[in-house]
C-alpha cells in the first residue's frame, strides 16, 4: 500500500511470468555455484562435509541398463536415494560421468548406482576401464539435476497458451479465480462422509469440512494440515471417495517419498473398504515399489502404460510433478478431472505449473507453518521460492484441521499459540499422554518429568556458530539416560540441530557412551524429519554467538524450522539453548519478528538450568 | 530525571547498530564527535524532506512545547490525543524515563482511555525496506502510547522512501521490545559496561576519531575479520587479548573442547596476516579462463532514489590491445537501458567474463536488468558471466593483512600500504556515487559529474590491480569458468 492509502496493483500476467522466470534462471545460476563450491574444495574436506564418498569399488554390474553396486565406506556420506552423484577419480568432477543413487544399504556398506535415463554409457565405459588400466580409485561426488528447462517450458505452455485450461492456470497463479461451492457436490461429500463413517473412517469436525470443500469446493480448495492432524489420511480418503464415484484423479508432490506416502495410505484404504479402484504409480523408484505393491498400487515406468479406466469407472494416478508433467503432455492417453497435490508448501509455482494444467480443478494440501520450498539462492522478490500454497492462501479461503493426534497437550501448547493462532488442540487420544519411565528419579528427574512435556534447557554457553560442546555433552547424556535406564527404544527418540556438524559430535559421543553395537536413535537436521513423529525428541540449537546470529537470521531463526521442529514429539520435547542467541539484533522486521518467537519460547517452555545437569555429567 | 538517564527511542536504534554509542552519548562530551559524512548528512536531510512533505499533505498539529521540555510536550500532546485529533506531528511520548517522538500517531476504530478510539504510532524513512532499528523505534512509541491510553496498538507504520507504507504488527515484537529496553537501561544506568568494537558502522560512526584510534592503539582483537564480541570476550579470558598475542598463539599446542566451536584456527591465520602483514593462501587462486579477454566491472545504486542504478563502469582488457574503459552516470531510465545494452553487447559478443568485487555489482546490474525489462534469459547468461574476487580469494583460503574483506582494504594490502592510521583506508573511502549525483543535482554545472567518472575510474582501477595481483600470485584456471557471484561468507 502507499502511504496516501492506495493498494499496489496485482502483477500482470506477463509481469508474473517474467518474475517466474528470473527466479527460475537464477536458481539455476546459484545451485551451479554451490556445486562448484563443493567441487572446488580438495577431495578430503568434500568427504568430511559429507558430499563425496573415497575408495570406491566396482561390486558388480545389475540387471539393467547401467546400473552399478558399489561399496564403500559411507562413514560421513550425505547422500541419499534419488541424489544424482558423479563417478570418477575425484580430481575433475565437471567431466565425470552421472549416475544416480538408486538404493543404499549403510550397514553392508553399498550402493547401488544407475546411469539416468537417456545416457549413452560410454562415459562411464571408458571411466571404468581407465579405472582398471591405472588401479586409480574411484569416488563419487555430489552432483546435480537440472530441469530448469522442464519448467520454463511449464510456464511458457501456461502464458503462451489461449485455451481455456491456460487462462484458467494464469488466473490460478495471477490470484484472480473466484471459489465457489457446488451444493449438488457438497451433498454427495457429506453422504459419502457418513458412508465412510459407517465402515469405521470417522472425520472429526474439521476433517469433516476440508472434505466436503475440497470435493465440492470449485475451481480448487486448500486443506491446511498442521503437524500430526491426519492430512495425507484424509486426502487418501478423499480420494479414495472421488475415485469411487469415476473421478480420474492425478496426485502430485515434489517427492517420491510424499507421493508413495500417499498412494501408499489409499491403497491401505481401498483394500480395506473391498471397493476396487484402479490405483497406478508411475517413475517409482526401485525402493519405494516393494511397499506400493503391498498396498496393491500397480507400478509402471511411463505416461503411456497407464491403463485406461473401464467407462465410469475411477483412476488415481500418482507422479512427482515432473512425472506429471508428461502425463498432461499433448497426446496423453489419460484425462484428468482433478489434479491433487501433496505436499502443496514445499512446491515453488514453476514446479506446480508442471502439473496445473492436468485438469481444470485442483486440491492443495499442505502446511505453510512448516518447512517450504527448498531454495538455493537469496533473493529480493518475495515471489521467489513462494510456495503454490502460500501464494494462494494469502489470497483465498482454505480449511485448517484443527485437531492433532501426535502431540500431547503439553507439547502442543506452544506450537499452537506460536504458529496457529490457538487454534490447534490435541485430540482426546493424544491430550494426555505422557513419556512412561521406568525410573523416575535421577540426575535427569527435572527435564524428564513426565508431567512436563515441553522443557529449555538453559545450557550457559557463548561464542560458538555452529557447535557447542557442552550442548552436545548434555545431549548424548540424555539420549544415553533415555535409551538405557528409561528403555526408550532407539526408533523412538530423535535428537535435532540445525547444524550438521553439532549432529555428529552428538553422536559420536552417545556412540562413546553406547559402545559399537547399540543402535543410534535418529539424529540429523530437521529437513531429514519432516512428516515422521518420535515419542521423544531432542533439540540442540547450538548457536551463542550474537554477532553471527545476526547474518544469518533467516536460517537459524526461521519459524517453519522451528515449528516442524518442535512438532515431531508425542510426549517430551527437550530442547537445549543457550540464552545468548538472544542477544542478537536481526538487521530487518522480519528478523525481528523471528527473534521475538525465540523470546518467547524461553518465556513459555518450562526452563531447567544446564549449568547444575552439565555439573552432574562426568 | 538528568537527561542522560532518559532513554530514547534512538538508543534502541543505536542497540542494532552498537551499543558502545549509548555510553558515548552519555558520557562524552558532544564536541568529542565527529561532523556526519556526506553520505550520513544526505540520509539525514533526505529523511527530513520526506517527512515535511508528509506533515504539510496532512496538517496534523504538533504540541507547543520547547524541548527539552519533554514533560511539556506530553501533557500538550496528551491534550491533542484526549481531544481526538486525526492525527499528531511529532507527538512526545514520555513516562519519566523512556522518551519517544513518532513522526506521526493516528487515530484509529478501537476503544482506549480517550473514547471510541486510539493512536497508532508511526515514523518516516528515507530507506526502501524496514529496518529492525526504524521498527524497533515505533514499537518503543507504541508501548509508550499503550501507557498513555490505556490500550496497546496493535500496529505500528512506516513511510517508506518510495512513498510506500510498511504496516506491521506490534504484539509481534513485544518481546524483544522488552529485551531491547532491559538491555539500553542496564548500558544507560552502566549495570552493563561497553566496550567498542570495529565493524562496518565505524567508518560513518560520529564517535569514529575517539574509537577507532582507541581501538588501534589497543591492538583491539575487533581488528581481525571474523571476530564478533562474545568471541572476543572468550579470549581474551583466555589470555589473549590483542592481534599480536591471537597471532601467536599456536591453536593446535593447548587442546581445548572448545577450539573447533570458536573457529580458532581461522581467527589465528587471520590474526597472523594482519600482524606480521603477510599473505598466505591455502590453495591456489582462480580466475575464469580469458582467451579473448575480460571485463571489469563496477556498479552502484542510489538509495535515496528507490535504488536505482546510477553508475556503471567497465573496463575491457582484450590479449594484445590497450585497455577500454567505459564510465555512464546514469540519470534516467533511457541511459540505463542504453548502457545496460552496451555492456551486454560487449558480453555476448566475446562471451567475456565479467570480474567484479563483493555483492553490490550484481545486484545492481539485476536490478538494472530488471528495470529495463532484459529478458530473463539473457539477465541469466549475463548472470553467469559475473565472477567476485572476493570469492576467489575465499575458495584460495586467503588471509590477507586487512581489517576487513572490502574492496578498498584489499586493494591497499596487496600494493603493501598499511593502514596504520583512522584517516586511511578504509576511512579515506571514495564518497559512494549516490552522495556525488546529489551533488550533481543540486549543481548541474559544478565538478560532480567528473567525481562521479573519477570514483568509476578510481574502482575500476582498483579490480584491475587485484586481478593483476591474482595472476602475479600464479593463479589456475578451473575447468568451467562458472560465475562466483554469491558474496562470500566466513
Amino acid at each position: 500500500m502507499t502511504s496516501d492509502g492506495r493498494r499496489d496493483p496485482p502483477p500482470s500476467d506477463r509481469e508474473l511470468w517474467r518474475r517466474l522466470q528470473r527466479f527460475l534462471l537464477a536458481e539455476r545460476s546459484a545451485s551451479h555455484q554451490d556445486l562448484d563450491e563443493i567441487w572446488s574444495q580438495p577431495l578430503p574436506a568434500r568427504v568430511e562435509s559429507g558430499d563425496a564418498i573415497a575408495g570406491v569399488e566396482i561390486v558388480e554390474w545389475l540387471p539393467g541398463p547401467g546400473r552399478l553396486l558399489v561399496r564403500a565406506a559411507l562413514g560421513r556420506s550425505r547422500f541419499r536415494v534419488g541424489d544424482p552423484l558423479r563417478l570418477g577419480f575425484g580430481d575433475d568432477p565437471h567431466a565425470a560421468p552421472e549416475l544416480r543413487l538408486e538404493q543404499e544399504d549403510r550397514q553392508g556398506q553399498r550402493l547401488a548406482l544407475a546411469l539416468p535415463w537417456g545416457s549413452d554409457g560410454e562415459t562411464l565405459a571408458g571411466l571404468l576401464a581407465e579405472a582398471g588400466r591405472s588401479a586409480r580409485p574411484l569416488v563419487l561426488d555430489r552432483g546435480a539435476v537440472d530441469l530448469t528447462e522442464l519448467m520454463l517450458e511449464s510456464l511458457a505452455r501456461v502464458y503462451r497458451g489461449r485455451g481455456a485450461l491456460e487462462q484458467s492456470v494464469r488466473g490460478l497463479l495471477g490470484l484472480r479465480l473466484e471459489t465457489a461451492v457446488d451444493q449438488t457436490e457438497a451433498a454427495r461429500a457429506r453422504d459419502s462422509v457418513e458412508r465412510l463413517a459407517a465402515r469405521g473412517w470417522s472425520l472429526t469436525a474439521s476433517q469433516c469440512q476440508a472434505f466436503v470443500e475440497a470435493w465440492s469446493r470449485r475451481p480448487f480448495h486448500l486443506v491446511q494440515g498442521p503437524p500430526g492432524t491426519g492430512k495425507t489420511w484424509l486426502l487418501a480418503l478423499l480420494l479414495a471417495a472421488l475415485g469411487w464415484r469415476g473421478e480420474r484423479i492425478l496426485v502430485t508432490a515434489q517427492t517420491h517419498r510424499a507421493v508413495d506416502n500417499v498412494l501408499t495410505a489409499l491403497g491401505k484404504v481401498v483394500g480395506r473398504s473391498g471397493r476396487a479402484l484402479s490405483l497406478v504409480r508411475v517413475g517409482a523408484r526401485p525402493d519405494g515399489a516393494a511397499a506400493l505393491a503391498g498396498a496393491g498400487v500397480a507400478c509402471v515406468s511411463s505416461a503411456r502404460q497407464v491403463p485406461r479406466p473401464a467407462a465410469g469407472g475411477g483412476l488415481v494416478v500418482g507422479a512427482t510433478l515432473f512425472g506429471a508433467r508428461r502425463l498432461c503432455a499433448a497426446g496423453a492417453p489419460t484425462s484428468f478431472t482433478r489434479v491433487a497435490f501433496d505436499e502443496a508448501a514445499q512446491i515453488t509455482l514453476p514446479h506446480a505449473a508442471c502439473a496445473l494444467l492436468a485438469a481444470e480443478r485442483w486440491i492443495f494440501f499442505g502446511d505453510d507453518r512448516q518447512l517450504g520450498p527448498v531454495v538455493v539462492g537469496d533473493y529480493e522478490d518475495p515471489l521467489a521460492g513462494l510456495s503454490i500454497f502460500a501464494h494462494l492462501r494469502a489470497a483465498q479461503r482454505s480449511t485448517r484441521l484443527d485437531l492433532t493426534f501426535r502431540m500431547s497437550d503439553a507439547v502442543c501448547a506452544f506450537p499452537a499459540r506460536a504458529f496457529y493462532d490457538g487454534a490447534l488442540e490435541p485430540a482426546e487420544s493424544a491430550r494426555s499422554r505422557r513419556l512412561t519411565l521406568r525410573a523416575p528419579d535421577g540426575a535427569f528427574a527435572s527435564v524428564l518429568d513426565p508431567s512436563r512435556g515441553a522443557v529449555l534447557v538453559s545450557v550457559p554457553h557463548e561464542g560458538h556458530r555452529t557447535q557447542s560442546p557442552d550442548e552436545a555433552r548434555l545431549a548424548a547424556a540424555l539420549a544415553e539416560e533415555l535409551l538405557v535406564r528409561q528403555r526408550l527404544p532407539a526408533q523412538e527418540l530423535a535428537i535435532i540441530s540445525p547444524f550438521r556438524v553439532q549432529n555428529r559430535e552428538i553422536g559420536r559421543r552417545l556412540r562413546e557412551r553406547l559402545g559399537p553395537h547399540v543402535p543410534l536413535p535418529l539424529i540429523d537436521t530437521v529437513e531429514r524429519i519432516q512428516g515422521q513423529e518420535r515419542e521423544a525428541v531432542i533439540v540442540s540449537l547450538a548457536c551463542s554467538d550474537p554477532d553471527a546470529l545476526r547474518r544469518d537470521t533467516q536460517f537459524f531463526f526461521s519459524p517453519n524450522r522451528l515449528c516442524v521442529t518442535l512438532t515431531r514429539a508425542r510426549t517430551k520435547l527437550i530442547v537445549l539453548a543457550s540464552p545468548r542467541l538472544l542477544d542478537t539484533y536481526p538487521h530487518d522486521h522480519e528478523g525481528l519478528v523471528r527473534l521475538d518467537l525465540f523470546h518467547r519460547l524461553f518465556r513459555e517452555l518450562h526452563l531447567v538450568d544446564g549449568k547444575m545437569l552439565l555439573g552432574e555429567l562426568p | 530525571m538528568p537527561s542522560d538517564a532518559v532513554i530514547r527511542a534512538s538508543d534502541l536504534y543505536e542497540l542494532a547498530v552498537c551499543f558502545h554509542r549509548i555510553s558515548l552519548d552519555r558520557r562524552r562530551p558532544h564536541s568529542e564527535r565527529a561532523v556526519p559524512d556526506e553520505a550520513s548528512r544526505l540520509l539525514a536531510e533526505r529523511g527530513l524532506e520526506l517527512e515535511r512533505a508528509h506533515a504539510e499533505r496532512l496538517g496534523w498539529p504538533q504540541p507547543e512545547y520547547s524541548p527539552p521540555d519533554f514533560p511539556r510536550g506530553a501533557e500538550r500532546t496528551a491534550e491533542l490525543l484526549q481531544r481526538g485529533v486525526e492525527g499528531v506531528y511529532q507527538a512526545v511520548l514520555y513516562d519519566g524515563r523512556f522518551l519517544a517522538i513518532p513522526d506521526f500517531v493516528r487515530r484509529v476504530p478501537g476503544r482506549s482511555a480517550f473514547g471510541d478510539f486510539h493512536y497508532e504510532p508511526g515514523d518516516v524513512k528515507a530507506g526502501l525496506e524496514p529496518r529492525a532499528d526504524h521498527v524497533l523505534q515505533v514499537a518503543l512509541a507504541g508501548w509508550l502510547l499503550e501507557r498513555c491510553q490505556q490500550r496497546a496498538p496493535q500496529r505500528g507504520f512506516l513511510w517508506l522512501g518510495d512513498g510506500r507504507e510498511e504496516v506491521f504488527s506490534l504484539t509481534e515484537l513485544r518481546y524483544v521490545l522488552d529485551a531491547a529496553r532491559r538491555r539500553v537501561a542496564a548500558i544507560v544506568d552502566g549495570e552493563e559496561q561497553t566496550q567498542p568494537f570495529w565493524s562496518a558502522a565505524c567508518g560513518r560512526c560520529r564517535w569514529r576519531e575517539r574509537c577507532l584510534p582507541e581501538l588501534i592503539a589497543a591492538d583491539d582483537l575487533s581488528l581481525v575479520d571474523g571476530m564478533t564480541r562474545t568471541r572476543r570476550r572468550v579470549l581474551e579470558r583466555s589470555g589473549l587479548a590483542t592481534v599480536a598475542a591471537l597471532a601467536a598463539h599456536d591453536p593446535t599446542a593447548s587442546p581445548c573442547e572448545d577450539r573447533p566451536a570458536l573457529g580458532l584456527e581461522h581467527l589465528v591465520r587471520q590474526a597472523r596476516a594482519l600482524a606480521q602483514r603477510r599473505v598466505t593462501l591455502a590453495r591456489p587462486l582462480e580466475l575464469p579462463a580469458t582467451p579473448e579477454g575480460e571485463l571489469l566491472v563496477h556498479a552502484e545504486r542510489d538509495p535515496l532514489e528507490r535504488e536505482q542504478v546510477v553508475l556503471l563502469a567497465w573496463r575491457a582488457r582484450c590479449e594484445g590491445q590497450r585497455d577500454v574503459d567505459t564510465v555512464r552516470v546514469l540519470l534516467n531510465d533511457t541511459e540505463r537501458a542504453d548502457a545496460l545494452r552496451e555492456l551486454v553487447a560487449l558480453v555476448e559478443k566475446g562471451a567475456l567474463p565479467l570480474l567484479h568485487f563483493g555483492s553490490e555489482t550484481p545486484r545492481a546490474l539485476s536490478r538494472l536488468a530488471e528495470r529495463v525489462d532484459l529478458s530473463p534469459r539473457r539477465q541469466a547468461a549475463l548472470d553467469d558471466r559475473l565472477w567476485d574476487l572476493a570469492v576467489t580469494l575465499r575458495r584460495a583460503a586467503a588471509y590477507l593483512p586487512v581489517r576487513r574483506y572490502t574492496l578498498d582494504e584489499v586493494t591497499a594490502a596487496i600494493a603493501g600500504n598499511e593502514p596504520t592510521g583512522w584517516n586511511e583506508p578504509p576511512f579515506a573511502d571514495l564518497l559512494p556515487a549516490f552522495v556525488l549525483l546529489d551533488q550533481l543535482r543540486r549543481d548541474a554545472h559544478g565538478p560532480w559529474r567528473q567525481s562521479i567518472v573519477d570514483l568509476g575510474l578510481a574502482r575500476l582501477g582498483q579490480l584491475g590491480a587485484i586481478v593483476d595481483w591474482i595472476r602475479r600470485s600464479g593463479c589456475r584456471w578451473p575447468r568451467q569458468a562458472r560465475g562466483a557471484r554469491r558474496p562470500a561468507r566466513r
